[in-house]
């Protein structure tokens, strides 16, 4: 086999087999097979599909004109002269021609630069906005589909239970039948928080699931997710800028500040580990809102030949 | 006979709700289980050996049904907006690329096929192309339901993922 196959995915080798399975005349196992459609909405999706081009082909070799002198007893493709071998090929082609499990990728990116916001609708009507400095992939042919590449973005879900919307991030999978949640990627961490609805973490494996107010922090590389409670108000806050912290470090509240703002932000080494919890409110100009909001952190704002820069307070910090 | 089918019917209505609950009918699942009885009390099928069986793949066959006149709206949308959309300055690939890619194409199947090896070319096509049930396939070759199943899977799996090259190409 080729090192460039595509794979099937877990969802799709199930789908196979019970497509094999239910073709067969004499099959009597509906009861587990109900059990599998019952595990997931998008089983009887990718069923679905497996199913339609098989079912296609008695449709093309009855189609196909006889031959005056056409024996109806022979089957079809010794009737045209073509070796076993070479029918099954025609025959695989035919249903290959039909097969709707692949369609032609038709990708495309939204992104921004950093600072600025960009919402987009989907054909779908589910929307994405996306923070400053920030990138989601997306394809037309998968309409459910986003990978958010980098930086934050809200996304608002169309409610769909058959075909839940699924996001990758790094190595992290979210599905969701329809909701609103916001995801963060840093290199370290994913974030996802939920407003609204349901969204489950690795449907295919852990399959943790998120309401309203949860929050997941999800390592990259070892480590298990955190869960937290959150506001659900806040999950938004970023596109009226507010930012809300639980005990975070200020290294990640500086990335955040980058972000939104869109302008560097660099920390000392010495107050990165520092924690905060409160709510930063970024109003008016950029100058302004970094002297105001530093000592709220317990640090000090520096203005850089690049931007700024968080830095030890001279006031003694509790 | 419909009366035996009636019965087995009623006292199954439950699960047949399910199951097309479970295929995806939603809120249409209580009017697809009258279509289910309708299709199949309809039937001019004779004595039928499963009653119970008939009746789920009849609801089967209807969520399939019901998928593909989907698509097919879905197609004809698409069609419709490409048309609509077409760039006038980019042509169709000329007829005598098309047959030529098709037949590198279907050697390129044939090819996989072969190295398949000639059990599994012959289960698909026994299964596939001469409809030949699982369970005769496997008495007839001298092996088990589930050998049958893993080289149709086998099969199906690698003619997939040669779509899938085909489709990236």
């Amino acid at each position: 086999m080729s090192s460039s196959t595509i794979p099937l995915s877990d969802r799709e080798e199930a789908a196979l087999i019970w497509a094999i399975r239910t073709r067969d005349p004499h099959f009597a196992d509906w009861e587990g097979f109900t059990r599998w459609l019952e595990e997931d909405a998008a089983n009887a999706v990718a069923y679905d599909a497996m199913m339609v081009a098989d079912a296609a082909l008695p449709e093309m070799s009855a189609t196909a004109p006889l031959a005056a002198n056409d024996d109806p007893v022979t089957p079809f493709w010794r009737r045209r002269g073509l070796s076993s071998l070479a029918a099954v090929a025609a025959v695989a082609i035919l249903l290959l021609s039909y097969w709707q499990m692949a369609p032609r990728p038709d990708p495309y990116s939204i992104e921004t630069a950093p600072g600025a916001r960009r919402e987009i609708a989907l054909a779908d009507g589910s929307r994405i906005a996306l923070n400053g400095g920030s990138r989601v992939d997306l394809d037309r042919s998968r309409p459910r589909y986003a990978v958010l590449a980098r930086g934050e973005a809200l996304f608002t879900i169309r409610h769909d239970a058959a075909d839940p919307f699924e996001v990758t991030v790094g190595a992290a999978t979210f599905q969701d039948a329809g909701t609103i949640f916001n995801i963060v990627k840093a290199d370290d961490r994913i974030d996802i928080g939920v407003a609204e609805g349901k969204v489950i973490y690795d449907p295919r494996g852990q399959s943790i699931a998120l309401d309203p107010g949860q929050a997941l922090q999800v390592p990259v590389g070892q480590g298990t997710a955190v869960r937290r409670s959150i506001e659900p108000q806040a999950v938004s806050g970023w596109r009226t800028g507010r930012l809300s912290y639980q005990g975070e470090r200020l290294d990640r509240v500086a990335a955040d500040l980058s972000r939104n703002l869109g302008v560097r932000v660099d920390i000392d080494q010495r107050v990165r580990a520092q924690n905060f919890t409160g709510t930063l409110q970024l109003d008016g100009a950029i100058d302004g809102v970094m002297r105001r909001i530093a000592p709220v952190l317990g640090v000090r704002a520096q203005a850089t030949r690049d931007g700024w820069r968080l830095v030890e307070s001279d006031v003694p910090h509790s | 006979m419909a009366q035996g089918l009636e019965a087995v019917f009623l006292m199954h209505r439950d699960t047949l709700l399910r199951f097309l609950r479970a295929r995806g009918a939603g809120d249409a699942a209580e009017d697809l289980v009258q279509e289910v009885w309708l299709r199949a009390s309809g039937a001019d099928s004779g004595p039928i050996a499963e009653p119970l069986s008939y009746l789920y793949r009849t609801a089967n066959n209807l969520m399939l049904d019901r998928h593909r006149s989907h698509k097919r709206r879905e197609q004809r949308e698409q069609d419709w907006t490409d048309a609509e959309s077409a760039d006038p300055s980019v042509s169709e690939a000329p007829s005598a690329e098309r047959v030529l890619l098709a037949r590198d194409q279907l050697r390129r199947t044939q090819e996989e096929l072969d190295a398949l090896g000639e059990r599994t070319a012959t289960i698909f096509r026994l299964f596939r192309v001469e409809g030949v049930p699982q369970k005769q396939i496997a008495t007839d070759l001298g092996v088990s339901l589930t050998t049958v199943e893993k080289h149709l899977q086998k099969a199906y799996r690698a003619m997939i993922e040669l779509r899938r090259r085909f489709d990236a190409e």
